[in-house]
């Protein structure tokens, strides 16, 4: 049996080890050791996160303690872990080439796995002490790596924009954690769960703890630091921010939320309310970029996140609500198939722009055809974000969807209603989604894109590998749904009827 | 029996799907074998399908049935079900599919990105025979989809012209409206299945199961899933008013007009709603609704035509005219059988149109039938070919088309539908004019061309002799088709060849559709005259406008754009605002709580 | 009583907090802002007592200094761009 804990230390481990590479870089005027070290311990960590995994699908979750506090690896972690990790592993792998030349190294591969890290932290915190920890630690690498060329002002905009709302934020959660101890007296989820006593004060709770953890999970009107610092972050690290950060940070929400289930507040409600803004102002938002006299490739990628966001927390809402399973079962996979076809997508938009130097979709005209891989897989990567089969982004959007419609048994026409929003906001994403496909292949206009080369071999792997997965789990859902099916047992369990 | 039935279902499958893939590694041999491959591939997936037509015609009561467990757990079973209906549709998708591939050979070569192209029709023909022979709806849903796709892929295919990449993007997104509906009806009708008959959700998806145990599902959930199938089919069969994609889609070579109108796309539409007749036939208003729509669309789509000058709009909407015809014939009490083979026969002459039309402007160079003229003696077979299909459009006795349309204008007659009928036979009379004003533009009277023009090669003449062949006698086999919807208990009636004749011309409406033929040809003798008149010429330039949908569409598309540059402003990037964001979702969420009743 | 009084104080600072980030344009007062509002969570741990709320205010406040750490060094990159540490400056990417 590995100890549960095995992946986190790894990765610590790792964070210290590559600090010290990097440092050996200058010393030695070597390239790429910090690079190779942050590789190898992302790719320990991931065989053995898929070692865990297979373990605790068979045999139920594994606890560890250290001191009293007990850090316990059930499905639902396994499930967070095996993302952050798979993505962590593949941006790594392409910020060696991507991030070659800038300065800094050792910060960069240190921060990266620490942000991870702190993404699995998350999924092993049983109270809410070591879960603002472990979000914490992922929280504060994200800032210093948004602003990681520090040289350039977008960056450093939209990192100290980053910075003071996401502080905000914590402060607002961790008001809240302080009034669930205050309400309760222990801050143990285990005991948390159990209690079913809905007092004003655990209600004050709940409105402190969305607010608090919702500023990283980007929900509507929490999330106007995303599309600056999603943009403005280097490529390998958007990414990850919208892959996984912000999922990891719906998921800190409902970790925290669900001891609310067994009390009288409506949660599911609520989040479906969230769901149906955050998705509808996402849409919009990433729509109207293209009204821009500059479109900024990048930001409608982020805006989209927030849409995105919409959908997961729809599904959740859902199965939260009325107990339906293929709405958990949806959102959860969602977070998956978003985190790497989003992921692909930014990594696809970072080859180009660092390609051509330019951000603009303006001056793209025809890169597709120049980089034929690359614009392929970019392609692929919006198609699966629109929805359209048999990608992976199909599979989870219509399990979302039908987990809405679902709730026609329950709520009658408000079910109808919650699915025809969700469904126009999937036509209006069209809207967005297609003017870049179609611009990567009009007829070439500016030299630069003549003259642009296929991204280097190593940007393609990482490329190809969320490209193929984009795929698989299209065509192959039961691949990504062994992941979510016991982390949905988890939450059927606690929540819902 | 030459070769087993399930073996021949797989091949109907797997030879597309397989050769999609494999075009671009043939690709690598050379122009020539691409091409071949291409070819060589649609005529085993047409082949397999004629194979199997006499198997699932004849001698059978029940479809044959074959599935493999994909996801059971949500839903997707890939369970295929093949009845009549479902062969006849995958054999016009095979064999006109594969005529176009012919067609292309020629039509298409020289022109850039062609692995793009083969790829891809190949793909459109296996999703749409994919899309016929499927039982669960979410698998449907699926092809459904991929057909949107590709055409969407290839209407764009012209990458250079940004005219060709709107259509595209303009097919996809309203064929979308459609698809919303349709997937909300998939999702009502599962659920509510689920609950009355407490099956699993993959059983609930079995359109076969459901229609079986259509009474116990109850009458509310029916009825929503059924107008939102209709919502679905209208996109995709394009009806007015979701059919302002299908002009536009003109921009596509001129092979693939051919493929979406013919073979592929709109089909889905109607395919979808013969296939799920049983299942809502009961429901108050639904059939008055299709008869509504389609009538509607049949009409306004023949006046469109009517004014038209690009050749290839012309067709486009007299397409979408005709699909009315489908639509409405369903929504007749027992008109499965006229509409199903009006969509046979309408496949195979519009194919011919449409490839008649390609080889005319492959040789002239333009669109415009103003620019046209005089081709009857340079283009004989053509013109020949041409005649054929826009006689039967026009509804010439003894061609298919005649036959066709007049047993849809019976079934209303029968049911004593007059008011429609008299709808129906107005646009009867407005589609021989605009055949006939057609032909007129293109093929007689004096050149108004610069340059000569020339007769095509063989790989565009055969398809063409071969579809004008099948235009005369395709309607023979309605005997067939009639018999075997019979026993599949699809219609009530079963006919033989004789019978029909015999029924066809017992009723005035034969009469009265042959007169409309003759009428329209008069309608056209006195176009000039109409179009002088003042209020002819208003007429004419608001018909040319499309009636304004696409202006009304645009001002949809304008709306929301100046709402999100509106909206836009709101996101101020003052960081004080955004904070401010967060003390107003705090306070929302105090509300929501509140509303909601987050009571103690 | 008494400890309710407490807690409404607590929650007072939380708001005091957020008013000086949501009204000041200074990158420095929100940085005091942010610390003020997670002095507001620190004390209503505090008030209710027990071993759990030493642990947490210890750790806050190690977080906190990290956060404003952070904040801080964006900050000097802030004057170094503008010139000043005005919120003013940082408008250009909106919408």
């Amino acid at each position: 049996m590995i100890n549960p804990v095995l992946p986190l230390i790894f990765l610590l481990t790792g964070s210290i080890l590559a600090y010290a590479m990097g440092r050996a870089e200058h010393l030695y005027k070597k390239k790429y050791l910090a690079a190779a070290t942050g590789l190898l311990f992302f790719s320990i960590a991931l065989l053995l996160q898929i070692f865990l995994a297979t373990q605790i699908w068979e045999n139920g979750a594994v606890g560890f303690y250290i001191g009293d506090t007990l850090l316990r690896m059930d499905a639902l972690a396994v499930f967070l872990a095996l993302i952050a990790l798979t993505l962590g592993t593949i941006v790594c792998l392409y910020s060696v080439i991507y991030m070659k030349n800038d300065q800094g190294q050792e910060y960069y591969y240190t921060l990266l796995l620490l942000m991870v890290a702190g993404i699995i932290g998350i999924g092993l915190a049983t109270d809410f002490l070591v879960l603002y920890l472990f979000f914490e630690l992922m929280s504060i690498p994200s800032y210093a790596l948004v602003v990681f060329r520090r040289h350039e002002w977008m960056a450093i905009e939209a990192g100290m924009k980053y910075i003071v709302m996401g502080a905000v934020g914590s402060a607002f959660a961790f008001f809240g954690i302080s009034l669930v101890y205050f309400q309760t007296g222990t801050l143990t989820f285990n005991s948390l769960i159990g209690m079913g006593t809905t007092t004003p004060l655990l209600q004050a709770a709940l409105l402190f703890l969305i607010i608090g953890f919702g500023v990283k999970a980007a929900i509507v009107p929490l999330h106007t630091w995303l599309p600056d610092a999603h943009s403005a972050a280097p490529s390998g690290i958007s990414a990850m921010l919208s892959g996984i950060v912000i999922g990891a940070g719906f998921f800190t929400l409902l970790r925290s939320i669900l001891i609310f289930t067994s009390t009288s507040i409506p949660v599911g409600e609520l989040l479906i309310i969230i769901a149906l803004i955050t998705m509808s102002v996402g849409n919009l938002m990433a729509f109207s970029q293209l009204t821009h006299k500059q479109v900024d490739l990048k930001r409608i990628l982020a805006y989209s996140s927030v849409a995105q966001m919409g959908y997961i927390i729809l599904g959740v809402g859902v199965g939260l609500a009325y107990g339906i399973r293929i709405g958990y079962e949806g959102g959860l996979f969602h977070i998956m198939t978003h985190a790497f076809m989003k992921g692909l997508a930014f990594l696809c938009a970072g080859a180009i722009i660092h390609e051509l130097g330019t951000r603009y979709l303006d001056e793209m005209d025809g890169i597709g055809l120049s980089m034929k891989a690359t614009g392929f897989a970019f392609t692929l990567s919006l198609l699966a974000l629109a929805g359209v089969p048999p990608l992976s982004g199909f599979m989870s959007e219509w399990m979302v969807f039908s987990g809405g419609i679902l709730t026609y048994g329950v709520i009658g026409w408000w079910g109808i209603a919650i699915a025809a929003i969700a469904l126009l906001n999937a036509l209006l994403s069209l809207g967005y989604y297609l003017p870049i496909i179609k611009t990567l292949y009009l007829p070439v206009e500016h030299k630069k894109v003549a003259k642009a080369k296929e991204t280097s071999a190593v940007m393609l792997v990482a490329i190809g590998i969320l490209a193929a997965l984009t795929i698989i789990l299209g065509i192959w859902p039961e691949l990504g749904l062994k992941a979510v099916k016991p982390a949905v047992d988890i939450l059927m369990s606690l929540g819902g009827i | 029996m030459l070769l087993d039935n399930e073996l021949l279902v797989w091949f109907c499958l797997v030879f597309p799907f397989a050769g999609t893939a494999l075009v671009p590694v043939v690709a690598r041999l050379g122009q020539s074998v691409r091409a071949a491959f291409a070819v060589i591939i649609g005529f085993c997936t047409a082949g397999s399908v004629l194979l199997l037509l006499p198997e699932v015609w004849m001698g059978r009561t029940e479809g044959l049935s074959y599935s493999f467990s994909w996801a059971p757990s949500i839903g997707l079973v890939f369970s295929v079900y093949i009845d009549p209906l479902s062969v006849m549709m995958a054999a016009i998708a095979g064999c006109i599919g594969s005529l176009v591939l012919l067609y292309s050979v020629k039509y298409m070569a020289g022109q850039e990105g062609l692995t793009r192209y083969y790829a891809l029709v190949l793909l459109f023909i296996g999703s749409m025979i994919g899309l016929v022979f499927v039982d669960n709806l979410l698998v449907l849903y699926f092809f459904w989809e991929a057909v949107g796709l590709c055409s969407y892929a290839l209407i764009g295919f012209y990458t250079k012209d940004p005219k060709a990449a709107k259509a595209g993007i303009k097919a996809l997104v309203i064929t979308r409206v459609g698809d919303i509906g349709f997937l909300i009806g998939i999702f009502v009708l599962a659920s509510g299945a689920m609950t009355a008959l407490g099956v699993d959700f993959w059983q609930a998806l079995s359109i076969h199961s459901l229609i079986q145990n259509v009474s116990s599902i109850p009458m509310q959930t029916l009825s929503i899933a059924g107008f939102c199938f209709l919502l679905g089919a209208m996109g995709k069969s394009a009806q007015v008013p979701l059919h302002v994609w299908l002009p536009d889609a003109m921009e596509a070579p001129t092979t693939i007009s051919a493929l979406i109108h013919a073979a592929t796309m709109v089909n889905a539409g109607v395919y979808l709603l013969a296939r799920s007749l049983p299942l809502f036939s009961g429901v108050p208003y639904w059939m008055t609704a299709l008869m509504v729509v389609g009538g509607i669309t049949a009409f306004l789509a023949a006046t469109m035509a009517l004014v038209e000058h690009d050749l290839k709009r012309v067709l486009a909407y007299s397409t979408v005219s005709q699909l009315g015809y489908m639509i409405f014939g369903l929504g007749l009490l027992s008109g499965f059988t006229a509409a199903t083979f009006h969509l046979m026969s309408h496949a195979i002459f519009k194919a011919l149109l449409f490839l008649g039309a390609g080889a005319v402007i492959h040789s002239v160079g333009t669109r415009n039938m103003y620019q046209m003229g005089g081709l009857k003696k340079e283009m004989k077979l053509t013109y020949i070919a041409m005649l054929i299909g826009g006689l039967s459009l026009a509804g010439l006795i003894p061609l298919s088309g005649f036959w066709s349309k007049d047993m849809i204008l019976a079934t209303a007659w029968e049911n004593a539908n007059y008011l429609p009928l008299l709808f129906m036979v107005i646009t009867a009379i407005l589609t021989a004019a605009y055949t006939i004003r057609m032909l007129n533009l293109v093929f007689w009277g004096e050149s108004r061309r610069d340059s000569t023009a020339h007769e095509a090669p063989w790989q565009m003449t055969v398809p063409l002799v071969l579809l004008a062949l099948g235009t005369i006698v395709s309607w023979l086999g309605i005997g067939f088709l009639s018999r075997a919807y019979h026993s599949f208990d699809l219609s009530d009636f079963g006919l033989t060849l004789s019978s029909f004749i015999i029924e066809t011309f017992q009723t005035p409406v034969v009469w009265i559709s042959l007169v409309a033929f003759l009428i329209g040809i008069g309608l056209f003798k006195i176009r000039k005259q109409y179009a002088a008149n003042k209020a002819g010429e208003q007429s004419v330039i608001i018909a040319r406008q499309g009636y304004g949908f696409d202006r009304f569409y645009g001002g949809i598309i304008r709306c929301l754009r100046w709402f999100s540059t509106q909206f836009r402003k709101t996101h101020t990037g003052d960081l004080n605002y955004n904070i401010a964001g967060i003390a107003l979702g705090f306070l929302l969420l105090i509300l929501i709580l509140f509303f909601i009743g987050g009571g103690v | 009583m008494g400890v309710e009084l407490y807690l409404i104080f607590a929650v007072a600072i939380l708001f005091l907090g957020l008013y000086c980030i949501l009204t000041k344009k200074s990158i420095i007062k929100s940085a005091i802002g942010i610390s003020i509002m997670v002095k507001g969570g620190s004390l209503s741990f505090l008030i209710a007592g027990g071993s759990t709320a030493q642990v947490a205010v210890v750790l806050i406040i190690v977080i906190d200094a990290i956060v404003a750490a952070v904040l801080l060094s964006m900050a000097v990159n802030v004057y170094k761009h503008t010139g000043n540490l005005d919120f003013e400056a940082l408008k250009r990417l909106w919408g």
